[in-house]
């Protein structure tokens, strides 16, 4: 028997074998290695960032800090300015966990209230960047020309800009302004809302952050868009009928969303941050709201004495942002399909 | 070469007034009328328009908010950019500025090149050994140690070093030149975030560059993981790093603020401050016009040093 | 393989394995051959089939996955497998050297290539900077490269295709080294500039006295160059001998289908173009007999079992059961 494989290949030669190749030969189907069961993207990420200690430990703080500030006028022991003249500059005790302050105020308890601003503005001024980047990001490349050259330029000048000097500058310039407003808008509502400094003080912080922080949000999306924009007109010339949206959802969402989830979880700490830092320096949540950042500066002149009142704030608040930082690393590592480094 | 600097830098120059312009004509609107205030306090509290009229003029508080930036930017080209209302004595804001500034740039400068003295070494050794635990222990202690706000860090470092431990001298406060000892300790707090940032970066680029070609083709020619490293990780590796210099930059210039703060500084982070919880306007505004152009100036020269790192970039260009 | 003459290259039932996260992968199966000076001795097969990852192994340039978990490296005698880091590092250059597919990639785009050709000239030779700078401009004019002088301070950028790759080949010969490896030079160029670095890289040869290895997947490019060849298919190899023999008279179904799929110009236009059916191994799931089976015209339930290296004609072997009964020499 010839064994040249031209032969009993060729459909010439040999009409059969196209439908039937040599009858000795098992079907090819038989022999091919079986597929891998298919790994979507999500289920891959949720195993690879639950194989991640320090994410995990970040994630549990996390939860417990949601926790804390839904729950904490509640579960403190003390009111937050309630005052006990007979345990004053009180080191950490059973009575006190944290110890008090110079006016018999239980650290505990205020630390406890600070959580929960810390958490309140992390989370809505994170929403708020993700709308304004989202809109800021999308609206640009779609409606081109000028407005998209505006855009641009407004993101970049505040990329440029050092984020948290920038806010800084807006608080302070804003809360006058808030200021002035109020009696205009206390008369034309009747809000009791508007007589309450306390309120500004949110108001402002809240502004100022979400003016400033969109930016690199707003960036990421941008690019995307732009790329989507770019497989539009490739389609529309290859006339292959899958839909922009098809794309979207199936090929650039996965992509942008994982991007995104990474960025928002990351801003949500260093927003934190930001907010304690604008208490801090006197223009952010001042007394009687609750800050970590404006406890942290109130203990900071008796620092050699109760060090304690630097210290618990101090160690709480950079727990939370480790926290989030280390989701932030974890789901980054999780979305990114960088396989060299494994 | 020459005129792409000139080109960047007329693109810059509408970016930074656009913001200053922001935070002025917020300022301007919110601000509490000082004239009206200066009247009342020279008159005995009775309200009187010539006088008011006067003062306006005299504190440039006339026309329209618009025309007022117009005004100041003309001004501040001049090197004039009024007076702080706010701190005693009035003094003059550009004098103010000009003599804080110095310090902070020192500042800067010293905790700068600590990042990069202690950030890119480690971020190459944590690279090198990638995934084993020299790895792990590098990248979280600098995430831990730059997770912590600079005001928290701050105080607590001085507490442990000088108090509990006494390392360093108790004279903590104030500025003392830049290669005084009293400057190590805030510097050394003003670099942890970038230490961080550099320190990743690096580490990330250098896993790049070993995975390349090259690096392969290079020990085939005999050469040892030290000399490969020396000779050709390290000029790869940097034009991702020096990106993240702007961030960097960023992370220096807001750090400053609360360094300067904690440990008595008088720089310009402090007098920033100081105009910050005083609602000086002027002042505010005239910090975040040179800022901007710090901030500018550094993302102009990180650009620049691209080309000078990467030839592939130059002959594009 | 030969005993008259001292195998410059002793290669003895190599196995490398490599680790995924799939699970551990043989990428090279008991390969066993031996290159001698002056000689060029090709490895063929199609991509994924462990030809580059042998280069690598002797080398001892395998990724961090990768281990050498059986088998014997003997260079000139000596084992390179036993061979501390620092002392396999001293053979790198002097006496075996490699170059790449890509040279391009395989060239540090921030440094000039002068510089990059000194390197091994300064490390292993201790030559001063001066003469070191001498030197390549020599070795990139007798590489073919136009301007020497001028050339060396170019960056790889600045180079073409061909250029670079001369530029890599004259990398590798800096140090005079006994072993060249030649990991597909010729995959990444133009036709016509593909011929001149094979007639450089015989050039080398005659005049150096090396022994080169030549990876490809390029059947003709063998039938130019190669004095003896070594058909790799799934790790493993299936055919070896002098080249002559192993192409007229291919033994193994699958260099014979590999011969059929290279196309000649005398083809004919009405005919289909042959291919090998079937998709090339996963190295994960191989079955327990012979790699090739699946796709083989000529299976039969022999092959359920690894046929051994029988040979068909004095140095000429092959992996194949079929071998004893089909002498293609009796047609």
């Amino acid at each position: 028997m010839k064994l040249d494989p031209a032969s009993t290949h060729d459909p010439v030669a040999n009409p059969a074998n196209l439908a039937n190749p040599a009858s000795e030969d098992p079907p090819i189907t038989n022999e091919l290695p079986v597929p891998t069961p298919p790994h979507s993207l999500w289920g891959d990420a949720r195993r690879t960032f639950f194989r991640n200690r320090m994410g995990v430990f970040g994630l549990v703080v996390a939860v417990l800090v949601l926790l804390i500030a839904i729950t904490a006028p509640w579960i403190a022991p003390y009111g937050y300015a309630e005052q006990d003249w007979n345990a004053i500059r009180q080191g950490p005790s059973a009575a006190h966990w944290m110890g008090t302050d110079a006016v018999g105020r239980d650290l505990f308890s205020r630390v406890l209230m600070g959580i929960r601003t810390a958490v309140l503005m992390g989370f809505v001024v994170s929403l708020a960047t993700v709308v304004i980047g989202v809109l800021a990001g999308s609206l640009g490349p779609l409606l081109g020309g000028r407005v998209d050259a505006l855009v641009v330029w407004i993101m970049d000048g505040l990329l440029n800009f050092p984020a948290f000097w920038l806010a800084a500058f807006v608080a302070v310039i804003t809360k006058p302004a808030v200021a002035t407003l109020a009696q205009p808008m206390y008369e034309a509502t009747g809000w009791a809302m508007f007589e309450n400094t306390l309120v500004f003080d949110y108001l402002v912080v809240f502004l100022c952050l979400s003016l400033v922080w969109w930016a690199p949000l707003g960036r990421l999306v941008r690019g995307q868009v732009l790329t989507l924009r770019e497989q539009e007109f490739i389609l529309a010339q290859r006339a292959i009928g899958a839909s922009p949206w098809w794309i979207t959802t199936r090929h650039l969402a996965p992509n942008v969303l994982g991007q995104v989830i990474v960025q928002v979880s990351t801003g949500i700490g260093t927003l934190m941050l930001a907010e304690s830092a604008l208490s801090f320096l006197g223009i952010g949540i001042q007394p009687p709201g609750a800050s970590l950042g404006n406890l942290i500066y109130t203990g900071m002149t008796s620092w050699r004495a109760e060090p304690h009142l630097v210290l618990m704030p101090g160690l709480t608040l950079s727990v939370i942002i480790l926290a989030f930082v280390f989701i932030g690393d974890a789901l980054s590592d999780a979305l990114n399909p960088r396989v060299r480094d494994r | 070469m020459f005129r792409y600097i000139v080109r960047r830098l007329v693109l810059m120059v509408p970016m930074v007034l656009f913001i200053t312009a922001f935070v002025f004509l917020l300022g301007q609107y919110g601000a509490p009328d000082l004239a009206l205030e200066r009247t009342l306090r020279l008159n005995n509290n009775v309200f009187d328009q010539e006088i008011y009229e006067n003062l306006k003029l005299n504190m440039g508080l006339d026309g329209s908010p618009i025309e007022r930036f117009v005004r100041f930017v003309g001004n501040a080209v001049q090197g004039d950019f009024g007076v702080s209302y706010s701190l005693p004595g009035n003094p003059d804001v550009g004098r103010l500025i000009l003599g804080a500034l110095p310090i902070s740039l020192q500042l800067g400068l010293a905790a700068l090149v600590i990042a990069l003295a202690v950030g890119i070494p480690a971020g190459v050794l944590a690279a090198v050994y990638r995934n084993r635990p020299l790895d792990y222990a590098i990248v979280t202690l600098s995430t831990v140690l730059s997770s912590i706000p600079p005001f928290v860090l701050g105080p607590v470092a001085l507490v442990l070093l000088v108090s509990t431990f006494q390392v360093l001298p108790s004279t903590g406060f104030g500025w003392h030149g830049l290669f005084s000892t009293e400057t190590l300790l805030p510097a050394s707090v003003l670099a942890a975030g970038p230490l961080l940032v550099v320190l990743r970066f690096t580490r990330s680029s250098v896993i790049d560059v070993l995975s390349q070609d090259y690096i392969r083709a290079a020990r085939a020619k005999g050469l040892s993981t030290a000399a490969l490293v020396r000779r050709h990780v390290v000029r790869n590796a940097m034009t991702p790093v020096l990106s993240a210099l702007g961030v960097v930059a960023g992370f220096l210039l807001s750090g400053t603020i609360f360094i300067e703060t904690v440990f008595g500084i008088r720089g310009f982070g402090h007098v920033t401050v100081t105009a910050f919880q005083s609602g000086d306007v002027n002042t505010v505004a005239a910090a975040t016009l040179v800022s901007g152009l710090i901030a500018a100036i550094v993302n102009l020269l990180t650009d620049l040093l691209y080309g000078v790192l990467d030839p592939r970039v130059k002959v594009s260009a | 393989m030969s005993d008259s003459e001292a195998a410059l290259l002793e290669v003895r039932d190599l196995c490398v394995e490599f680790a995924t996260q799939r699970g551990t992968v043989r990428a090279i199966d008991g390969l066993s051959f031996d290159s001698v000076a002056g000689e060029i001795t090709g490895i063929v097969g199609e991509s994924g089939c462990g030809k580059s990852t042998t280069a690598l192994a002797i080398m001892g340039l395998l990724p961090e996955q990768g281990r050498v978990t059986r088998g014997d490296l003997r260079l000139q005698g000596t084992n390179l497998l036993a061979l501390s880091p620092p002392a396999l590092r001293g053979l790198r250059g002097p006496a075996m050297s490699m170059v790449f597919q890509d040279a391009l990639a395989a060239l540090d785009p921030t440094m000039r290539v002068g510089r990059q050709l000194m390197e091994p000239l300064t490390l292993h030779l201790g030559l001063s900077r001066r003469a070191a700078h001498e030197r390549a401009i020599e070795l990139l004019g007798r590489v073919g490269i136009p301007s020497p002088q001028l050339r060396v301070d170019s960056y790889p950028h600045e180079f073409s295709g061909g250029m670079r790759q001369r530029a890599m080949i004259a990398i590798a010969l800096a140090c005079s080294p006994r072993l060249l490896i030649a990991d597909e030079p010729t995959t990444a160029l133009d036709v016509t500039i593909q011929r001149q670095i094979l007639e450089l890289l015989l050039e080398l040869r005659d005049e150096t006295g090396a022994g080169i290895v030549l990876i490809t997947h390029d059947v003709g490019v063998v039938a130019e160059t190669c004095d003896q060849v070594i058909v790799m298919y799934a790790g493993r190899e299936v055919e070896s001998g002098p080249a002559e023999a192993v192409l007229t008279q291919p033994a193994h179904p699958y260099t014979r289908g590999l011969l059929a799929c290279s196309l000649d110009l005398a083809h004919d236009r009405d005919r289909p173009l042959d291919a090998i059916p079937g998709m090339p191994p996963d190295l994960l799931s191989l079955p327990d007999g012979c790699p090739y089976e699946p796709r083989c015209p000529d299976a039969g339930p022999a092959c359920r079992q690894m046929p051994s290296m029988v040979e068909v004609s004095g140095l000429h072997q092959a992996a194949c059961w079929r071998v004893p009964e089909s002498d293609p020499a009796h047609g």
